[in-house]
């Protein structure tokens, strides 16, 4: 087979801007922490060579990653941003199908449209949108200013400084990512499918459930995917909405890295998020491999 | 006229009145027949002539904007889809791709609530009637198009509806298999005594399989009869056209006299049975048209000088385009008859004939 020259160019583009950085990052994360400048002391150095590097890896320090193990901060971080994460997909998921739903059952012309309105916000600064829900959320802010106005609370509501307000930034932040893929199934429906169910018995609501949403588990997984991945290594969105007792892996690697100087620590801790996460692209590999064998 | 069902039969859909526009478009106009218990029904006419919005609203599938559609006895207007005791068969199939040939026709039975092995029983059933049944565990997408309308013909018969639509049966498969479906779904509709209604663009299609065809035009139903009916007497223009191409003349009306009328084409006169219709046009369908060498006559029969402008053959018949001093007709000629015949080639005069009683008064 003849590799044609056009097809090198994203290859080169993942070599130059994924491989190399990755391999920086096993670096160090394999590294010690040291007064120095940079301040950590190599595992490898460049210069070695190939023999010594081998050499060197029978005996490799893992007391980055057993540190990590023994100090229940970064375990908690992890399963606390697991679990942040996990919320602000659901949420997303709530509001984005429908939207999705709405957009692939509109009127052809307009569905473009109504597209380009979902991803127009993204034309802002991403850090601009998320100050802004500081001015919605916070205790003086619109909402529950708007709130108190009608009467409807006395005091304000704590939508801001704690899980809460982080959710809704990821709801927020990730929605296209959502309705997205999930249009891109549910716009190749063919909806008499849905007319054939209520002809032979179900109600709109049993249709729905019975024909259209499992014809739609694909686009749903890759908008789960899509949404959950970054959100779990999400560091804006925790600093400026969290508030100061959150705790995510994406601040935690933050303050390693900036505010201990401990990059061999932050780079272990990358290299774990980054095994994490590929666990469940390996799944859905495995699950589309079984699909297209049955 | 029609709206009376086939005698002995009790009505089971009584379409009264029945108004759809969607927008601006007027889609179904004033429509009213019934179709009888156990009888086999089509709907006929060219795409956008309102069939479909009909069968559509029977099924549930947008209301009716004046008029109301009864179902046994009982007025189902407003009856969502689900409710009806009406199945039907898509024109694309719309089978679940998803589900299985099984899983596909349980589908109906399971949101009735059947319990599981009566379930399973009637899906056999229905998967045998139609010689699926090996089929069961099959992924849909791997089925021929053959294949696919049997089980989605299985999947509308299980439910034992007591209407069954289907909408364009036959436009997806190829024109062999077309004809041994056609009588295939016949003989099961004979065999399970449920009332079908069929929607087709297909005259032959609707001639072959109906007991009864009801042929549309622009959201009104033009004639409704049997297949014999429309082709022998049918009452409009439209309708001798549509069914079996007829030659459609305007004559010159002389003069009425106790039911019959004295008309004349191309100056020729002839007499005919008209009744009480004063203002008509005649139609003569091709096969009744004699084709004679010239100067030949025939007496009894109207006879006129023609050319022979197109001959084209078509296997059974000959089909020749000849022009009279006034008019353009279609005749037929039998190619079996051939041997014996007289077959000129284009441009050659001749003369063409046909008998008074041939000629059908079309009174729209």
């Amino acid at each position: 087979m003849k590799i044609r020259p056009v097809i090198l160019i994203p290859f080169l583009w993942l070599a130059l801007f994924f491989l190399v950085p990755l391999t920086i990052v096993v670096r160090l994360a394999f590294s010690e922490s040291a007064q120095a400048r940079p301040p950590y002391r190599p595992a490898f150095a460049w210069a070695e060579g190939w023999p010594v590097w081998l050499e060197k890896a029978k005996s490799l320090s893992l007391g980055n990653f057993e540190a990590m193990l023994e100090e229940t901060l970064y375990i908690d971080a992890l399963l606390s941003s697991a679990g942040l994460a996990a919320n602000g997909t659901a949420l997303v998921l709530l509001i984005a199908y429908p939207l999705a739903y709405a957009i692939a059952r509109a009127p052809r012309d307009r569905r473009v449209l109504l597209l380009t309105l979902v991803v127009v916000p993204f034309w802002t600064s991403f850090l601009i949108r998320i100050y802004a829900w500081i001015a919605l959320l916070k205790p003086e802010g619109l909402i529950n200013y708007a709130l108190k106005s009608f009467g409807l609370i006395d005091a304000p509501l704590p939508l801001f400084g704690n899980h809460l307000a982080i959710v809704i930034g990821i709801a927020y932040s990730y929605l296209p990512f959502m309705v997205l893929p999930l249009y891109a199934t549910l716009e190749k429906l063919d909806w008499s499918l849905e007319e054939a169910a209520r002809d032979l018995g179900a109600t709109r609501l049993r249709a729905f459930w019975r024909v259209t949403f499992p014809q739609t588990l694909r686009g749903l997984i890759v908008g789960i995917l899509l949404v959950f991945v970054p959100a779990l290594g999400e560091f804006i969105i925790p600093d400026l909405l969290g508030g100061s007792d959150t705790l995510m892996i994406g601040k935690v690697m933050w303050s390693e890295f900036f505010g201990n100087r401990d990059w061999p620590m932050a780079a272990a801790l990358a290299m774990l998020l980054l095994c994490l996460l590929a666990i469940p692209l390996v799944i859905l590999r495995m699950l589309e491999d079984r699909r297209e064998t049955a | 006229m029609g709206t009376q069902g086939v005698t002995g039969r009790p009505p089971l859909v009584s379409i009264e009145h029945v108004s759809q526009s969607f927008g601006s478009v007027r889609a179904v106009e004033d429509v009213s027949l019934t179709i009888c218990e156990g009888e086999f029904f089509a709907l006929l006419g060219p795409s956008g002539s309102g069939k479909t919005s009909l069968m559509r609203m029977i099924a549930g599938f947008g209301e009716p904007d004046r008029g109301r559609i009864l179902l046994a006895g009982e007025d189902v207007t407003r009856v969502p889809p689900h409710k009806r005791p009406v199945n039907m068969m898509f024109q694309n199939y719309a089978l679940f791709p998803h589900l299985n040939v099984f899983e596909n026709v349980a589908f109906g039975l399971r949101e009735e609530g059947v319990p599981k092995p009566e379930r399973s029983a009637r899906v056999d059933e229905a998967l045998r009637l139609v010689q699926m049944q090996s089929y069961a565990a099959r992924r849909t997408q791997a089925l021929s198009g053959g294949q696919k309308q049997r089980v989605a013909l299985a999947r509308a018969i299980v439910k034992r509806p007591k209407l069954l639509l289907l909408d364009e049966p036959l436009a997806a498969l190829d024109r062999r298999l077309r004809e041994e479906t056609q009588e295939e779904l016949k003989h099961l509709q004979k065999s399970l005594g449920i009332a079908f209604l069929v929607v087709t663009h297909d005259q032959d299609e609707a001639m072959m399989m109906a007991d009864r065809i009801a042929v549309m035009s622009a959201g009104r139903v033009l004639q409704i009869g049997t297949p014999a009916d429309l082709y022998e007497r049918p009452v409009s223009r439209a309708v001798a056209r549509f069914i079996g191409d007829a030659n459609v003349i305007e004559p010159e009306i002389r003069a009425h006299l106790d039911g019959r009328a004295l008309v004349a084409v191309d100056g020729t006169p002839f007499e005919i049975a008209t009744g009480s219709v004063r203002d008509f046009a005649i139609g003569v369908r091709p096969e009744k048209i004699r084709v004679l060498e010239p100067y030949v006559s025939v007496p009894g029969s109207v006879t006129l000088d023609a050319s022979v402008e197109q001959r084209l053959y078509r296997g059974d018949v000959t089909e020749l385009r000849v022009r009279t001093a006034h008019h353009v007709w279609r005749a037929a000629i039998l190619n079996a008859s051939r041997r014996t015949g007289f077959m000129p080639e284009p441009g050659e005069r001749i003369r063409i004939a046909f008998a008074p009683d041939d000629a059908m008064v079309l009174p729209e």
